[in-house]
């Protein structure tokens, strides 16, 4: 007689049996049916068609120019327990979304590489493997060589989940590799769905704050944040408190930091003897500053993540979150910035969830 | 007050739970675990350093582990569950011992593996690894966090395999004594080596599990017999009476172990890496002389995503790399390498033994 469900999993219970059944969609098994995977026919083209079936002959979908793949459609109640994702499909022209039982808007939209903490990805249209990319080692998000990307977020649902990469690129297609493990199995009455919501606002305006979240309704709890933040002028730029306006809050949150690096775990400018230091932890990052070459890259800009699994931010009924972009003036005074910022909130709540803001176009999300 | 936490299944959130559960530790310096009986050694391999300070000043660290014999390392009666392990010993001795565990008395072991290979440094050759169950800290200190319940008895050998002593033999066994669930599951590991593989064979990681549990990752120490990308190969989990098709199938080495792309990482070579669930955290090259071969190791633990199996499972994975295209057409190319693997999994007893572990002369690093 066992009642443990399979969820909940970390390494202290890893001896646990539950009645949960293991599956997995790849492109080798798109359905991820029992016994279904590594089935299909080799093409007289493909590298296999001396080795036959079985052998690799189906391990990634094209995306074509302006269409949307879906990658998986699951019935039944489970959870996915993990996702990976490599191939072609590294900017901001792929867009993940993902749907819950019978909702029809997401409650993931995102840029996939987004999603994954790497904000300022490329795809080199000649060069798949090549562009920047850095190490994310990280309990819920790893980012490992060469540009996988790989995220441990539990995502429970109730009678079917549907996952999609839309190629908003007019011409060019997109091989995607990718493989989503889930478990089928009871899920509890408490556990809420998982979300992730991208925003960018660009020049953030003088004097406003950045929202990262608003607009959220329903119980449920904030997991975490990932930020792209490109810096429009000198001088350091992270004094800026981020504020969680919880339940009904007005003018003032019950939550307050104390300016930007603070809240990703770092301090005092993340500036160790006059560089800034990247790092990449269990729960924290600030993994990625691109540096001016001299020439035409003319950009400084950083990537960071704060994921809130030990202290979740509770709410019961809404959620607003806003971060500033604050610098220094002449005279000790504050300077409120105007910089290219990007984030993706990761949050779990009730269903319905509230529509998300419209996702903007490709021009207006594209890192130039 | 009475509480009724077993003090099992933690984790950083819970570690605010009063427990009743006894905590014991057993090393060089405490061979039995028993309450109140550590550093209490006469002798010893620091004896003589201590000769000035006297009892309980590091008398007894360490063991020598005699030739071709076996020492049992932990024999703890009762129920509750292994916690923690550390290890050290010299490399060049990683694959000339045997980790072999045993739970509630069995006859035949749940875990059979070459020390180094249990915590995923099957080269004897150190690496640091920064994972959550497996951390290889420098100097070569081995540590492993997989909760081992038992409901008995457990007892831990440790096997050399060679006829040499082995000195500097270091561990830590830290366990807990408490009531273990009727749905908990036990521990195993078990280690295989090809070398080399045969042409169009797929190389198995695991086969002949009966019983109901679940997979919670691989280590793989995989050397390359030819030059070109070698990790195309895809693993696939046959469960429950799966036939010629698996349920489950990857769609590359690399990927299955979280990377991408050939782990190409700057451009022109491998990136290694270290996070909590996967990692390549060994890349040996050649040194231009006699060191000739590239060797890498490899880890995956599915510990948020285990894979679970009520009757049987069989785990393969293929060498599979690019020969030259023909009529411009890319041809896959069976590969033929040297590959070890430990397979990690729960799961209810009684096991199906184990195949035969290969000797040394199979094991051996060369």
């Amino acid at each position: 007689m066992m009642s443990f469900n399979g969820l909940g999993r970390h390494l202290g219970n890893l001896a646990w049996l539950s009645e949960a059944d293991t599956r997995s969609i790849s492109a080798e098994n798109p359905t991820g049916a029992k016994g279904a995977g590594a089935m299909a026919n080799p093409e007289p083209n493909e590298p296999a068609r001396e080795l036959g079936r079985g052998w690799k002959c189906r391990p990634y979908v094209t995306i074509e120019p302006g269409t949307t793949a879906v990658l998986a459609e699951i019935e039944g109640s489970g959870a996915i327990q993990s996702m990976w994702f490599g191939g072609s499909i590294m900017d901001r022209d792929f867009i993940l979304r993902i749907y819950w039982e019978d909702q029809q808007h997401p409650s993931v939209e995102c840029p996939l590489t987004d999603f994954f903490a790497m904000p300022f990805s490329f795809q080199n249209p000649e060069r798949p493997t090549a562009g920047p990319i850095t190490q994310i080692n990280s309990i819920p998000v790893a980012v490992n060589p060469n540009r996988a990307l790989n995220c441990f977020w539990e995502m429970p649902f109730r009678q079917r989940a549907k996952i999609t990469l839309e190629n908003r690129n007019p011409v060019r297609s997109g091989a995607c590799f990718y493989q989503v493990n889930y478990c089928l199995t009871e899920v509890p009455a408490q556990a809420a769905y998982f979300h992730a919501q991208f925003r960018r606002t660009n020049p953030l305006p003088y004097l406003e704050p950045y929202v990262i979240l608003d607009g959220v309704k329903g119980r449920g709890h904030y997991v975490g944040t990932s930020m792209g933040w490109t810096i429009n002028n000198s001088g350091w730029w992270g004094e800026g408190e981020i504020k969680f306006f919880i339940d009904g809050d007005g003018e003032y949150p019950t939550i307050c930091g104390t300016g930007t690096e603070d809240y990703f775990g770092g301090a005092y400018n993340f500036d160790l003897d006059g560089t800034y230091t990247t790092y990449t932890t269990p729960f924290l990052g600030m993994h990625q500053v691109l540096k001016p070459d001299g020439a035409y890259r003319s950009q400084h800009r950083h990537a960071m993540y704060r994921w809130h699994v030990m202290d979740p931010i509770n709410f019961k009924e809404d959620l607003r979150v806003t971060i500033q972009a604050l610098g220094w003036r002449s005279e000790g005074r504050f300077f409120p910035g105007q910089h290219d910022i990007c984030s993706v909130a990761y949050w779990y709540q009730t269903l319905p969830a509230q529509p998300f803001p419209q996702l903007p176009d490709r021009n207006y999300l594209e890192i130039v | 007050m009475t509480y009724t936490y077993n003090g099992l299944g933690l984790n950083l959130g819970n570690l605010s739970r009063v427990s009743n559960a006894e905590s014991r530790s057993i090393s060089a310096e405490n061979f039995s675990g028993e309450k109140g009986k550590g550093g209490m050694a006469t002798e010893g391999v620091g004896a003589a350093a201590a000769r000035e300070l006297g009892l309980g000043w590091k008398v007894s660290p360490c063991i020598d582990v005699p030739g071709s014999a076996t020492v049992t390392l932990a024999d703890i009666d009762g129920s509750g569950a292994i916690q923690q392990l550390w290890f050290t010993v010299e490399p060049k001795y990683w694959r000339a011992l045997v980790l072999r565990m045993y739970w509630d008395n069995e006859e035949t072991p749940s875990v059979e593996v070459p020390l180094g290979d249990f915590f995923a440094m099957g080269w004897c050759e150190r690496a640091d690894i920064r994972s959550l169950p497996i951390a290889v800290n420098p100097a070569g200190g081995f540590n492993a966090y997989w909760e081992m319940p038992f409901r008995r008895h457990a007892r831990i050998t440790v096997e050399n395999l060679i006829p040499d002593v082995i000195g500097g033999f270091f561990y830590q066994i830290n366990y807990t004594l408490t009531e273990v669930e009727p749905d908990r599951a036990y521990f195993h590991a078990q280690f295989r080596r090809q070398n080399p593989l045969p042409y169009k064979e797929v190389y198995t990681i695991l086969d002949g599990v009966r019983g109901q549990g679940h997979y919670v990752g691989v280590y793989m120490a995989w050397g390359v017999n030819n030059n070109l990308w070698w990790g195309e190969g895809e693993v696939k989990f046959f469960i429950d009476g799966d036939g010629e098709y698996p349920t489950i199938c990857g769609t590359g080495t690399e990927d299955y172990f979280g990377g991408a792309w050939g782990f190409e990482q700057p451009a022109g070579r491998y990136g290694v890496f270290t996070s909590p669930f996967s990692g390549m955290p060994q890349v040996i090259g050649s040194d231009g002389l006699n060191k000739a071969n590239t060797r890498f190791g490899l880890y995956r633990w599915h510990i948020m995503d285990p894979v679970r199996f009520r009757q049987d499972l069989r785990v393969t994975i293929q060498a599979l790399g690019w020969r030259m295209p023909l009529a411009g057409k890319g041809r896959y190319l069976a590969l033929q390498d040297d590959i070890s693997s430990t397979a990690f999994w729960y799961q209810v007893e009684p096991h199906a033994p184990f195949p035969a572990l290969p000797g040394f002369e199979s094991l051996e690093v060369i």
